[in-house]
């Protein structure tokens, strides 16, 4: 798979999980922005890989951890924009999930990292971890403060996800 | 009480207001091919760079080199012919400094009557075929009437002067000395002149006599590093 054919075919996944991640549509399109230019550098070394797509996820989950440390010295209005809340939408049914969203982008990078991982990408635990380079108990430790902040019920029976932490 | 398919469903939602792909390709084309202008232009520059401080480096050395070898052609013709080059540039003539055997070397010493007791010079000759190290301060032992060298110190500071001094063949160059006070027996017409560890007994010309004993002026000698004959 060349760089050009990956843009073309991978990149709307990428989009998809970045702008989740951040809460912000132009944060990802600038955080994926930057992992695509860095990318395309090692794409030899990337493309080797069993699972480029888990390498480039990772770039991105790296890429929005850095990044307000690293713009926070350069420009501080990414930093406000990731945090905003997304636009409110007056439909009944669309308000809780604004708030909940709201509430998730207030949450520390980690935790809503591990959130958007576990229940956007369903990653299990453990691969979460090879991620974020922690074990799987700091992973399940993450999810669980994250999940009490948002006020979720932790055992769904809908899912089967048991409460692990 | 929230669920986690509240936040499933909440995360899908919000996947849906992704970016489109084509529109972030573009950007990142677009970018891709700044930044590769900007490292085709910062390229340009660092060498540009550095063509422009070699060049100026070489030239700098040129002129500094053409200085040099003027200022000792100039010295070999009107100053005696000991050439002061930059140690790096006076290798070869350094290599050839063990063949300047002792006898080579003709060294002479004439003393005059000053304000400040006895000035002399200490003129060397070089008699061989190779130029000899003269980068050090002669040494003057005057010798008695009765035969006995005096114990004269002679204030030689370490170290060299700035850059090597071969004394090219055929060439003199000359050291000046200074004697101010002497309170002990009196000189007679003989001295040796040490040069490199070599010491070599000499007639001595003008008044061959010792300065007075002056309380408290020193007793030693002062000598200068060698230079072109004035």
């Amino acid at each position: 798979v060349t760089f050009e054919q990956y843009a073309a075919a991978g990149l709307d996944a990428l989009l998809r999980f970045a702008v989740v991640l951040t809460n912000d549509r132009g944060l990802a399109e600038d955080v994926v922005q930057e992992v695509l230019l860095r990318a395309e550098r090692r794409w030899e070394y990337i493309t080797g890989l069993d699972h480029p797509e888990a390498y480039l996820r990772r770039m991105v989950v790296n890429e929005f951890l850095s990044w307000r440390r690293k713009w926070a010295r350069i420009i501080p209005h990414p930093s406000a924009q990731a945090d905003r809340p997304a636009d409110a939408d007056h439909a009944a049914e669309y308000a809780e999930r604004a708030e909940l969203l709201a509430e998730v982008a207030k949450l520390p990078r980690q935790q809503r990292v591990v959130l958007v991982l576990r229940y956007f990408e369903d990653l299990p635990d453990a691969e979460i971890a090879l991620i974020l380079g922690c074990t799987a108990s700091t992973v399940r430790g993450y999810a669980l403060r994250g999940l009490r902040a948002l006020r979720i019920e932790l055992a769904d029976a809908a899912t089967g996800r048991p409460a692990e932490a | 009480m929230r669920t986690e398919n509240d936040l499933r469903a909440a995360f899908a939602a919000k996947a849906e207001e992704a970016p489109r792909a084509d529109a972030v390709r573009r950007a990142v084309a677009r970018r891709y091919a700044d930044r590769r202008a900007r490292r085709h232009w910062t390229l340009s520059m660092a060498t540009l760079t550095a063509v422009v401080v070699v060049a100026a480096a070489g030239c700098f050395a040129l002129i500094r080199y053409g200085g040099d070898s003027m200022k000792s052609g100039s010295s070999a013709g009107s100053g005696g012919g000991l050439s002061q080059k930059a140690p790096a540039v006076s290798g070869a003539a350094g290599a050839a400094e063990p063949v300047c055997r002792p006898a080579d070397l003709a060294l002479s010493l004439g003393w005059r009557r000053a304000a400040t007791g006895l000035v002399g010079t200490v003129t060397a000759v070089n008699h061989g075929r190779t130029a000899c190290d003269l980068a050090v301060r002669p040494t003057v032992r005057p010798i008695s009437a009765a035969g006995t060298v005096l114990a004269v110190a002679t204030l030689n500071p370490a170290g060299r002067p700035a850059g090597a001094r071969q004394l090219l063949p055929d060439a003199r160059a000359s050291a000046a000395i200074s004697w101010p006070a002497w309170c002990g027996p009196p000189a007679g017409h003989l001295a040796q002149i040490g040069w490199n560890g070599h010491f070599v007994q000499v007639r001595v010309t003008g008044p061959a006599t010792t300065p007075g004993c002056a309380y408290g002026a020193p007793t030693r000698m002062t000598s200068s590093w060698f230079g072109p004959l004035s």
